[in-house]
C-alpha cells in the first residue's frame, strides 16, 4: 500500500488486491475529507478467450472456455454447452441434465468451501490469511480442506479430472459413470452435508457491519430447482426476461482504469449484484427442504441485503448443493447414450447459468460447418465491480479519517465478500488503431 | 520415499520436474514412488500422509546459469523468499502449505527440494540445454540422490553448476552401503 498527502487531498492505494483470485488493486482519493474517486482498477491482462474462439470448432468451445477459471471451469462449460445447444437447437435428456448438475454441485462445493474459509472468514476473525487463522481454528480448516477435496472428488469421477474436466461436449457426455462410481461418494456427500450444516452455524456467528443498500440482485430463475443451468433471468427490481434479452437489459461498458468490462442496466446505467445472495433473495423456495430450513433458522432475515452475509449465503447453498448432489446419485440411472444426436446448422444461441460467483453469459453464433463466428462471454465479476466500487462509495465517507491500513482493510473486506475472479473477468483490450 | 514433479509440461524450462518424473517412470525401478503435479495447491497436504521422505522437483529462479541444480531440505529460510514464492499456483505453493500444515499441527514427512534453475519459460518452448543436461544428470543419479535423502538431512543448500557431475555430492559405492 502506498499514499501521498498534500495540504487537503488524501489518496490510498491497494496496489495488489489479496486474498481473491487474479490481479487487482483499488485507488482511493478524498480531497478536505470528502470522497472524490474510488476506483477497482484491474491490471490482470486481458486474455482474449472470445477472439481466440472464433473459427474453433463448437465441440472445443467447452474445453477451451474451462480455462478461463481454474475454480469454476463448470460454469464455463456450462454456460457455452447450453448456448451452443440453444443454438444447434439440440434438447439433451433429463438424465443427462441430472448430470449436469451433478457436475455443478461438485464445482460449487469446491468453490464455496474455498472462499468461505480460506479467502472470505479471516476478515471477520481479524486473521491475516487462513495459515494464522488454522492455528486457532484447526477445525473450521480441517473441514474447508476436506469439502474442498470432496467437491473435486465429484468433478474428477464425473468429469474425468479435479481441475479443468474434460468430459462435457455439446449434447450431453464424451462418457457418463458408472452408477457405482457415483455411489462411492455417498458417504463423503453425507458427512459434506453435515459439515455444510457446521459451516452455517460457524459463519451465522460472525460479526458482520450493518450496511445493507437497495441492491437490484439478478439471478437465474427456474419454476422447479434451485438456479444453476437453466431459466430465465430475474431481479429484485421486476426484470424477468429470457436469456436471449440479456444483452437488452444488461449492458457491458469499457472503463479506462480497468482491464475488465463493467456491466449496469442498459435504461439507467445503474449497477446491479449477481452472486449466492441474489441466488436466495429471488430462489429461496427452491433450496432443497434441508438447506431451506437452515436458511429460515440461521437468524438472518430474508430477503437480506447485507452484502457481508454472502458468506452465510454461501454456507446455505453449501447444504443445499450437498444435498441435491445426493439425491441426484440416488435417482441415477445410467443413460442409454452419454449424449444427444444432433445435426450441426449455423445457428445462434445464448445462455446463462449460475457459477459460485454468480450469473454467467454465453452467446455464440456458429456457421453451417459448425465454425464459431461470434463469442460472447459474461463472467460475474465483471458485473459486479461496477456494484463494488458504488459500495465502496457509499461505505469510504465514514473511514476517511481512518489510518490508511484501516482504509485498505475496509475496502478489501467489502470486494472480498463478492468472491470475485479477476482473471475470469479480464478478457478486453481497447485497440487505439492511428494511422498516418 | 515420494518425488513429485512440479511445472508446466509446455512451458520450456518449467517442465524439468515434471520430465524428471516421466523419464523416471518410464525408465522404472527407481525406487521411489512418482507423482506429477502440473497444479500445485492446498492439495499438496494431501501428499504428506503418503511418504516419510517426499521430494519437490521444481523449476526455480535466481538468476544463476540455466541447469544449475540445487538441493535442499525444507522449510529453508533462504529458499523461501527467493524460489518457493515461484511455486505458488493462486497464491497457494509449497510455502503457503507447509506453514499451513504447521498451523494445523499436522506431521509433516522429511521434505527436500530439488531446484532447476531456468533459462527459457514460454509456453511451446524447448528446455535450455543447460536443463536439458540437468535433467539427465537428475534421472541418471536417482539412485545417489535417493541413498542420499533417505540416511541424512541435506543441512545448506547445496549448489552443482551445470555439468558438475559431483551431483548429488553422494555416491553410493564411496559410502559402502550398496
Amino acid at each position: 500500500m502506498a499514499s501521498e498527502n498534500t495540504k487537503r487531498e488524501k489518496a490510498v492505494k491497494i496496489d495488489y488486491l489479496t486474498r481473491v483470485e487474479g490481479e487487482g488493486g483499488v485507488y482511493v482519493r478524498s480531497e478536505s475529507g470528502e470522497l472524490r474517486e474510488v476506483k477497482i482498477n484491474i491490471f490482470e491482462p486481458p486474455r482474449f478467450f472470445e477472439a481466440f474462439l472464433r473459427g474453433r470448432s463448437f465441440q472445443e468451445v467447452p474445453d477451451i472456455t474451462a480455462r478461463i477459471c481454474g475454480i469454476c471451469p463448470v460454469a464455463y462449460q456450462m454456460s457455452a454447452v447450453h448456448a451452443l445447444e440453444a443454438a444447434l437447437e439440440v434438447t439433451p435428456s433429463a438424465e443427462i441434465r441430472a448430470l449436469r448438475r451433478l457436475l455443478y454441485c461438485g464445482e460449487w462445493i469446491e468453490s464455496h468451501a474455498l472462499h468461505i474459509y480460506m479467502l472470505n472468514a479471516p476478515d471477520f476473525l481479524g486473521y491475516e490469511s487462513v495459515v494464522s487463522m488454522a492455528g486457532d481454528h484447526p477445525q473450521e480448516v480441517e473441514r474447508a480442506l476436506r469439502l474442498k477435496k470432496i467437491g473435486n472428488r465429484l468433478l474428477a469421477i464425473l468429469g474425468g479430472r479435479s481441475v479443468h474436466p474434460v468430459s462435457v461436449c455439446v449434447g450431453g457426455f464424451y462418457k457418463v459413470p458408472r452408477r457405482k462410481e457415483l455411489e462411492s461418494l455417498n458417504e463423503d456427500l453425507h458427512w459434506a452435508l453435515e459439515a455444510s450444516k457446521e459451516t452455517l452455524s460457524f459463519v451465522s456467528r460472525l460479526p458482520f457491519p450493518n450496511y445493507a443498500p437497495d441492491y437490484e440482485f439478478v439471478s437465474v430463475a427456474h419454476p422447479n430447482e434451485y438456479p444453476m443451468n437453466e431459466g430465465r433471468i430475474v431481479s429484485s427490481k421486476g426484470v424477468d426476461i429470457a436469456p436471449e434479452d440479456f444483452e437488452r437489459v444488461y449492458l457491458e461498458k469499457q472503463v479506462d482504469h480497468s482491464t475488465a468490462l463493467y456491466s449496469g442496466r442498459a435504461d439507467n446505467g445503474s449497477s446491479y449484484f449477481v452472486g449466492p445472495l441474489a441466488r436466495i433473495n429471488l430462489n429461496m423456495d427452491k433450496l432443497m427442504p434441508e438447506a431451506l430450513a437452515a436458511a429460515r433458522s440461521c437468524g438472518v432475515s430474508w430477503p437480506c441485503r447485507n452484502p457481508y452475509m454472502g458468506i452465510v449465503a454461501r454456507a446455505i447453498e453449501l447444504i443445499h448443493v450437498c444435498e441435491e448432489a445426493l439425491a441426484i446419485i440416488e435417482a441415477y440411472r445410467e443413460p442409454a447414450a452419454s449424449r444427444a444426436e444432433f445435426k450441426v446448422c449455423a445457428g445462434e444461441g445464448c445462455a446463462a447459468t449460475e457459477a459460485p460467483r454468480g450469473l454467467l453469459y454465453h452467446r455464440y453464433r456458429i456457421t453451417e460447418q459448425g465454425l464459431v463466428e461470434f463469442a460472447r462471454i459474461i463472467p460475474p465479476t465483471a458485473q459486479n465491480y461496477h456494484r463494488m466500487e458504488d459500495d465502496l462509495r457509499a461505505i469510504l465517507p465514514g473511514v476517511l479519517d481512518q489510518p490508511e491500513a484501516q482504509i485498505a482493510q475496509v475496502c478489501e473486506k467489502l470486494i472480498r465478500t463478492y468472491d470475485p475472479c479477476i482473471s475470469c473477468s479480464t478478457h478486453f483490450v481497447k485497440l487505439r488503431l492511428e494511422r498516418g | 520415499m515420494l518425488i513429485v514433479g512440479l511445472g508446466n509440461a509446455d512451458a520450456g524450462d518449467d517442465s524439468a520436474g515434471i520430465e524428471i518424473v516421466r523419464r523416471l517412470s518410464e525408465l522404472g525401478n527407481c525406487g521411489c514412488d512418482l507423482r506429477a503435479e502440473t497444479a500445485p495447491g492446498v492439495g499438496l497436504l494431501d501428499l504428506f500422509p503418503v511418504a516419510d521422505v517426499i521430494l519437490f522437483v521444481d523449476a526455480v529462479s535466481s538468476g544463476r546459469a540455466p541447469g544449475t541444480l540445487y538441493l535442499a531440505s525444507l522449510p529453508s529460510k533462504e529458499l523461501e523468499g527467493r524460489t518457493l514464492g515461484a511455486l505458488s499456483s493462486h497464491g497457494w505453493g509449497l510455502a503457503e502449505v507447509l506453514e499451513l500444515a504447521h498451523s494445523l499441527g499436522r506431521a509433516i514427512p522429511r521434505l527436500f527440494l530439488l531446484g532447476i534453475e531456468v533459462g527459457t519459460v514460454a509456453q511451446g518452448a524447448a528446455r535450455s540445454p543447460g536443463v536439458e543436461q540437468a535433467v539427465g544428470l537428475v534421472v541418471e543419479r536417482i539412485s545417489d540422490l535417493r541413498a542420499l535423502l533417505l540416511s541424512s538431512e541435506v543441512g545448506v543448500i547445496r549448489s552443482f553448476v551445470p555439468g558438475d557431475r559431483s551431483f548429488p555430492g553422494f555416491r553410493i559405492q564411496d559410502s559402502g552401503n550398496r
